[in-house]
């Protein structure tokens, strides 16, 4: 990397046609977003991926859930995840209709809300299972970590889009950044959500990796990890550390904590290449499978697909993986870039880390596969980032 | 504001997509490494998780399907299973065993000891009591809802609706309806439900899963099994014979009813009868069912026999005479009675006044070899084959060991047994024209697909002695019920009748001789039925009579009173011929065995007394419908029953005066019935 450049030449800087593109273009809320000419600008795709995703999501739930002495398709968990599938749709489709931009200029207050929210939980927040994750509003339980994860995003995009250094950076230069992402983890891992906050990380680290940072960066940051996580380890909850030391080995406490990997590994290997068929998954039915509607809904579809069905739905996954990465290529700003790349990354973490836990390579870590469990909070907070990102790429030429 | 930078350069956009581009290959990294792990699972290692998939839900139980019917010839039921309650506790979860053993004790008439001895220890199961009453069920109800240790467990039981009709020949269950005695053991292997295991899945918390393929198959129920016993002769044959038994102070009987042409057992009576619902309280003796069982030396039914021998040999002619020694007659330093002194017998007068001392002329004449060989070939001295358990063979034995004082004694029924099932089938042969049947008390067994599994042996063919023998013999037998034959009490008026009386005296192991004190009265015969039908042999035997020990008094007229109902029952007479006489009723040892189909003819034919009856509804509660039926007889109007089993409320209320027109309601527990 040419560093001459980095002091004395910054032509990313001096624009001369700036003014063209304003940060608050003027027509930004008068801009119409379904012009017929710029149908084509629309990606189709990423939306046709969502919907696939959604409804294979439902189908499982509906398996999962199912009882045969329950009434009709429409009930319980099936008819509330349609529910907030709809609901996303209309939110989704709002957001669409506004400029990406209109994000950038919010981005610094959501964090601050976001913050807010946390310390709310940290004050007034609902305990559920040992931990107080859930904000109760008007009587709708809200999970604030989720929206912290779009929250840290957008303030990372902006404040990195907005440098006027220009990249790589080094470690000082990230401090402010490294700030951002940790007001709101420290407050998460006190909930403690090790998972959540443990991705924000991973989803800021990736946002910054592609800002672009120096080598000596990099290494210096690793090692600072694996010090703090030999630190940490005593720092971890019982629970979290027992997670950890069954996941090394499972077998050690089948009945216990290793009892979900051991059940969910079961199912998935049930399976075998053409699954047992759709409601045939004995697995999830006799209550073998904890979580088989949320955490470890895949299990439940890899019993019932078998492996040509975990290859389907992998590849969808991966599809519209790339299709976002693409998205980030091609906006027509460093923000709008950072920002398709945090949702990217939000999307790649998420579902490896799911599919990692639930087949046994990685730790018991309460992280839901997106678009697929059962659950409003995530299904919405999906929505709205497939929403942010199909905008992105709608205004990627203005 | 700051401003923004829009458009950077070609050279930062062009790093911008390196990263971007190094960032989708560890996606593509860890999409390869999720695709391996799955391809692992799911393939490479399916078989180790499906295993361990079904090691950890299925699992098998041991399934004990339904034991068969017995059903009367008629198609009622005689034995029958249901499911009934029983209790069991969970020791460990009982907090107070003393109290609870004190409350449970008075309802199910158990010593508080042995309750608590029960709910003893840290145990996680134990019987209290099985095959509980509706009654008891009722009243355990709120016990059970009180006690979280304590509660119900549906088993099956066997029920015998008709209590003691056909008791003996029935024989019961064990707790687990395995049959113990009689029929249900003999037919055990059809009746008995078969054992599977059956493969059911459990779920995570072990408890297992209904799924459809465990509902009762058809084919892995127990047979039904019908029987050749009509019922309503069945409940004649008891009645007279216990009439009989009881008028002459004896000490218990035996009735028999046969088809002789086929051998068809139509009703096996045994007086003291014995009530298989409840066998614990009865005496072990009783359960035996001595027609079969009990070995016993006929007397003079045998001589019969002896006639067919002379007939048979040719050495006699029906009209040739036997001088019978006024009474007394020596043989070897023995001396051989007749009851009353007679000169010159034709044979068929022998039989007709069973002059012992004829009999034994006549046997001393044809030898022991072809006396023999005649006893041999009517069944005596082996196993009639019933298809009955316990079954002896009859004693007697080979002609070469007999003294001259044995021929002649067995030539009038002593010192040969037999049971009562063989020398009803001797008769069978000599009354269907000397053909050998073979006795039998099951028609036939059907499967749950309707289909007959089972058939008594066909009719033996194998021709004992000519019909001409026999039809002499036949006319023989009818002199005994003329007025001055041994049993004229036999007779049937506008019917020939023909039969033998037996008074055979006892043997007393104790004095090693013949008791004087101690009889048997018996006496066995058939009626001419209208032309076409099959003679029916009738044994009645009575054992210890008192009042009088000849069989012609004690025997024959329950004999008589039999062949009645039978000629009734039949229509081989009309109702107004004979004088008609209504079937005992048998009550339901309790409400939930009733079979509902019979319940309403049987409340037609009850007569019993309703003492009761006073212009006051009683309580009913617990207790029948059919009790309450009979009551109310005579002010139904309208009477609205629902539920099955006892009575559970009623309305009008206990101590309701009763008049005419009054409508009624009963439930019915509806816990207890399912047949």
């Amino acid at each position: 990397m040419d560093l001459s450049k980095r002091t004395k030449h910054r032509p990313h800087q001096i624009d001369p046609r700036a003014d063209a593109f304003a940060p608050w273009p003027k027509n930004y809320l008068t801009e119409q977003p379904l012009d017929r000419n710029r149908l084509y600008d629309f990606d189709y795709l990423t939306l046709g991926l969502t919907f696939i995703l959604v409804f294979l999501g439902i189908l499982t739930i509906y398996s999962a859930t199912y009882n045969p002495e329950a009434g009709s398709w429409l009930t319980g968990y099936c008819r509330k995840q349609c529910i907030w599938f709809g609901i996303s749709l209309v939110v989704g489709s709002g957001l669409f209709i506004f400029h990406y931009n209109f994000l950038y200029q919010l981005s610094y207050p959501l964090y601050g809300v976001g913050l807010i929210l946390l310390l709310a939980v940290e004050v007034a927040g609902s305990q559920h299972m040992g931990a107080t994750r859930w904000l109760s509003i008007g009587g709708i339980n809200v999970q604030p970590s989720e929206f912290a994860k779009l929250s840290v995003i957008l303030a990372l995009a902006r404040y990195l889009s907005n440098r006027s250094l220009p990249p790589p950076y080094n470690l000082k230069e990230l401090l402010m950044p490294i700030i951002i992402v940790a007001l709101p983890t420290i407050l998460i891992l006190k909930q403690p959500d090790l998972g959540t906050a443990m991705l924000i990380i991973l989803i800021s680290g990736v946002i910054i990796f592609i800002a672009g940072i120096t080598r000596g960066t990099i290494v210096t940051i690793s090692i600072s990890a694996l010090t703090t996580a030999f630190v940490g380890w005593h720092f971890l909850h019982d629970y979290q550390r027992q997670r950890i030391l069954t996941f090394i080995n499972p077998e050690n406490d089948p009945l216990g904590s290793g009892y979900h990997i051991a059940q969910s590994k079961i199912a998935i290997g049930a399976g075998k290449l053409f699954g047992k068929g759709f409601l045939k998954g004995t697995q999830n039915s006799l209550h073998f499978l904890p979580e088989q509607h949320t955490d470890f809904i895949f299990a439940a579809y890899a019993e019932q697909w078998g492996f040509l069905g975990t290859i389907i739905l992998l590849a969808l996954y991966f599809a519209f993986l790339f299709r976002a990465l693409n998205i980030a290529m091609e906006a027509r700003d460093s923000f709008g870039s950072y920002l398709a790349t945090g949702i990217a990354a939000i999307f790649f973490w998420q579902v490896t880390i799911n599919i990692g836990m639930v087949s046994g390579l990685m730790p018991v870590v309460g992280i839901p596969l997106p678009l697929f469990s059962y659950g409003g909070t995530s299904m919405l907070t999906s929505v709205i980032l497939i929403s942010i990102l199909l905008n992105i790429h709608y205004r990627r030429k203005a | 504001m700051k401003q923004r930078t829009k458009r950077e350069s070609k050279d930062e956009r062009r790093r911008l997509r390196q990263r971007i581009g190094l960032v989708a290959g560890v996606v593509v990294f860890s999409l390869v490494a999720v695709v391996a792990r799955a391809y692992f699972l799911q393939v490479v290692k399916h078989n180790y998780y499906l295993a361990r998939q079904q090691s950890q839900c299925n699992s098998s139980r041991l399934v004990r399907y339904k034991r068969g019917e017995i059903l009367a010839s008629d198609g009622k039921v005689l034995a029958a299973s249901i499911k009934g309650e029983s209790l069991y506790a969970e020791p460990r979860r009982v907090q107070d065993k003393r109290r609870l053993a004190k409350g449970l004790a008075p309802i199910l008439k158990m010593k508080v000891s042995s309750l608590e001895r029960g709910l003893r220890g840290e145990r996680g199961f134990a019987w209290l009591k099985r095959s509980l009453t509706p009654g008891q069920v009722e009243a355990l109800q709120p016990w059970c809802k009180k006690e979280p240790g304590l509660a119900f467990s549906k088993e099956a039981r066997r029920i015998y609706p008709n209590r003691d009709l056909a008791g003996q020949v029935l024989g019961f269950t064990n707790i687990d309806c395995q049959g113990q005695e009689g029929l249900e053991l003999y037919y055990d292997e059809y009746l008995q439900g078969r054992q599977l295991y059956v493969s059911m899945e459990r779920d995570a918390r072990r408890q297992v899963v209904e799924s459809s393929q465990s509902a009762e198959l058809d084919h892995l129920k127990g047979k039904t099994v019908y029987l050749t016993i009509d019922r309503r002769l069945q409940a004649w044959a008891e009645q007279e014979l216990e009439t009989a038994v009881t008028g002459s102070r004896g000490k218990g009987g035996v009735a028999l009813v046969m088809d002789a042409d086929n051998g068809a057992v139509l009703a096996m009576a045994q007086y003291p009868r014995f009530n298989p619902n409840s066998k614990r309280k009865n005496n072990p003796a009783l359960w035996r069912n001595r027609a079969v069982t009990d070995l016993l030396e006929p007397g003079s039914t045998l001589k019969a026999f002896t006639l067919v021998a002379a007939l048979e040999s040719g050495i006699f002619k029906i009209d040739d005479l036997v001088d019978c020694e006024e009474g007394k007659f020596k043989v070897g330093n023995r001396t051989i009675h007749d009851t009353h002194e007679y000169g010159l017998l034709r044979l068929d007068e022998v039989l007709k006044y069973s002059s012992n001392i004829g009999c034994s002329k006549i046997a001393e004449r044809i030898g022991a070899e072809r006396f023999y060989a005649v006893l041999k070939n009517f069944g005596f001295g082996s196993h009639s084959g019933i298809d009955y358990p316990h079954e002896p063979s009859g004693r007697l034995r080979p002609w070469q060991k007999w003294r001259e004082i044995d021929l002649c004694n067995h030539s009038f029924g002593q010192g040969v047994s037999m049971t009562s099932v063989q020398l009803v089938a001797a008769y069978a042969a000599l009354a269907n024209g000397g053909h050998r049947v073979t006795p039998h008390l099951v028609a036939k067994i059907i499967n749950g697909a309707g289909w007959t599994v089972y058939e008594p042996p066909a009719k033996k063919s194998s021709r004992v002695c000519s019909s001409k023998v026999a039809q002499q013999v036949d006319r023989a037998l009818a002199l005994v019920v003329e007025d001055d034959g041994t049993a004229p009490q036999a007779r049937i008026p506008g019917f020939r009748v023909m039969g033998k009386t037996g008074t055979a005296q006892k043997f007393d192991f104790a004095k090693k001789s013949y008791s004087h004190k101690n009889y048997r009265a018996s006496f066995v015969g058939y009626v001419d039925p209208p032309k076409g039908q099959s003679r029916k042999i009738v044994y009645v035997m009575v054992d210890e009579p008192r009042s009088s020990i000849y069989g012609g008094l004690v025997a024959a007229p329950a004999f008589q009173r039999i062949n009645r109902h039978l000629l009734s029952y039949l229509n081989y007479a009309s109702q107004t011929e004979l004088a008609t006489l209504t079937i005992p009723d048998y009550e339901e040892e309790e409400a939930g065995c009733s079979v509902a189909e019979n319940g309403s003819e049987r409340v037609e034919n009850f007569t019993g007394n309703a003492t009761q009856a006073a212009n006051v509804m009683p309580d009913f509660t617990g207790r029948t419908i059919r009790d309450a039926l009979i009551l109310i007889g005579s002010y139904r109007r309208s009477v609205k029953i629902s539920g099955q089993g006892r009575i559970v409320s009623q309305k009008p209320q206990p101590g309701t005066t009763l008049e005419p027109g009054l409508d009624f309601v009963f439930h019915l527990s509806s816990e207890s019935s399912e047949i």
